[in-house]
């Protein structure tokens, strides 16, 4: 005779108390996790275009470096460092191991000498780009894990099985000749309580990882604000250069008679002026802190912290508009 | 990690004694350079030697410069190729790993709920089957 076995009411509840215990629900989480990723994104995006900024910025200081050394020999130079004549098509194993054609700057200043290869003035932040893409990646998968439908899924197969458990009941009860074992509402009442458990299982994977992760992320995020905070000082120091060379010029060629030669003055210093102001570190700053009070919740689930990640996410969307438009500026005034 | 930490921040020290150094030679001639054209911008002309000291302020300010641009470069190569930099990535990327695994784990969920019912329901068809054999038996 076939028999089926279902959990007793009491092992039943034992079950779903100790899993009640264990899990605790990501939902909450939905929004600043989601709000995190798109924040990493804006960030992401910001501080590549900045990399494309600081490239041509550096490419253009290295080339007016050239043109305007006036000495014989030119103490600035370019020059090919690679023969480039022999190129036999194999196919590399490695960069290191390609045949190249590179061309390098050699600058000289009273300070220092430097020479800019093709990554300097086409990519000079790419690792830094690398440990944003890491954020943004890392970012991604925080809100993959929040929002996969597993249960959803797991649900789907529960109703598949206990409809499989009324038809077994039935067959069973017909192979004897008798009426059915089950009460009609039994599979489904014991399939709510699988789904529940299964749900609550889930929940608690998702939980436990979201949380595990997030504090992990603290120490290497906090270690990328204070790197992201001296290279932005350094990326604007340098991008400054051209805005401060057009200030000075336009500051040399007013013409104090002429209404338009002022308002170009102005345009020029103001230009510098924002610049010089913009802070282009904090954007980073606030993923971090917001990040950190995600954290925070996460450990203590707690939704002061969650909305103090909110309030810092919605900081980032608006200094990523800033950026973006001190980038548009920038390039306006290189392009001049 | 402490290494690398303390290797980003003396390049950033390095830098930031070299350019106040620079700054120190900058500042005053761009003062002067700027009371000069504040002058000319009255409409009074400079004198022969205010010329000259302008040009020679222009000279400074041009070399401190360009010399404060290329330490800012080779600034910026050193801290992009730092293994501060490099390390963070790593650290980063091992989580996102970790994470995968979770998605992992959840479809593993998912697929043990799919066996059950796969089992479940190819079971079920069994027992019809033989339910009916028995049915036709007898």
């Amino acid at each position: 005779m076939l028999r089926v076995h279902v959990l007793s009411t009491r092992r039943t509840s034992t079950l779903l108390v100790l899993l009640a215990v264990s899990a605790c629900s990501t939902s909450d989480y939905a929004a600043p996790i989601a709000k995190f990723k798109t924040s990493a994104d804006a960030a992401t995006k910001a501080y590549t275009d900045m990399n494309a900024l600081l490239a041509e910025t550096t490419l253009d200081f290295a080339i007016a470096s050239i043109v305007n050394d006036k000495t014989l020999p030119k103490t600035n130079t370019i020059q090919r460092i690679d023969d480039c004549g022999t190129f036999t098509g194999i196919e590399p194993t490695s960069l290191e191991e390609a045949e190249r054609c590179r061309t390098e700057f050699s600058l000289t200043s009273q300070e220092a000498s430097i020479s800019l290869q093709r990554e300097d003035y086409t990519s000079p932040l790419g690792n830094l780009i690398g440990v944003l893409e890491a954020t943004q990646e890392y970012a991604t998968n925080l809100a993959a894990v929040q929002q996969a439908n597993t249960t959803e899924q797991v649900n789907s197969s529960i109703d598949s099985i206990q409809a499989s458990i009324a038809k077994l009941s039935q067959a069973a009860a017909a192979a004897e000749g008798k009426p059915p074992t089950l009460p009609p509402d039994l599979p489904q009442a014991a399939g709510q309580a699988v789904k529940w458990a299964f749900g609550q299982y889930i929940e608690s994977v998702k939980f436990n990882a979201l949380k595990e992760a997030t504090a992990a992320a603290r120490d290497p995020l906090a270690r990328a604000q204070v790197a992201v905070k001296r290279i932005a000082e350094v990326t604007k120091s340098i991008m400054a250069n051209e805005l401060q060379i057009a200030a000075q010029v336009a500051d040399d060629t007013v013409d104090t008679n002429s209404d338009t030669s002022i308002r170009a003055m102005l345009r020029a210093h103001e230009a510098y002026d924002d610049f010089m102001t913009a802070p282009l570190s904090s954007m980073f700053d606030n993923l971090v802190i917001a990040h950190q009070a995600l954290a925070d919740g996460l450990e203590e689930d707690s939704h002061i912290s969650i909305r103090r990640a909110l309030e810092k996410m919605d900081e980032i969307e608006a200094q990523a508009k800033m950026l973006e438009k001190i980038v548009k500026d920038l390039r306006a005034a290189l392009d001049t | 990690m402490a290494d690398a930490e303390a290797e980003f921040k003396k390049i950033a020290d390095e830098r930031d004694r070299t350019v106040a150094r620079l700054k120190a030679l900058q500042t005053p001639a761009q003062r002067e350079r700027n009371r000069l054209n504040n002058k000319r911008k009255t409409g009074v002309d400079l004198t022969e030697q205010e010329k000259k000291d302008f040009d020679n302020t222009t000279t400074v300010i041009e070399s401190t410069r360009k010399a404060i641009q290329v330490v800012n470069l080779i600034t910026i190569q050193a801290m992009d190729d730092s293994d501060l930099l490099k390390q963070i990535k790593s650290d980063l990327n091992k989580i996102s790993g970790d994470l995968k695994k979770t998605m992992k784990k959840l479809d593993h969920i998912v697929k043990i709920a799919q066996t059950a019912a796969q089992v479940t329901s190819a079971f079920v068809k069994i027992v019809e089957r033989l339910t009916a054999l028995l049915a036709k038996a007898a």
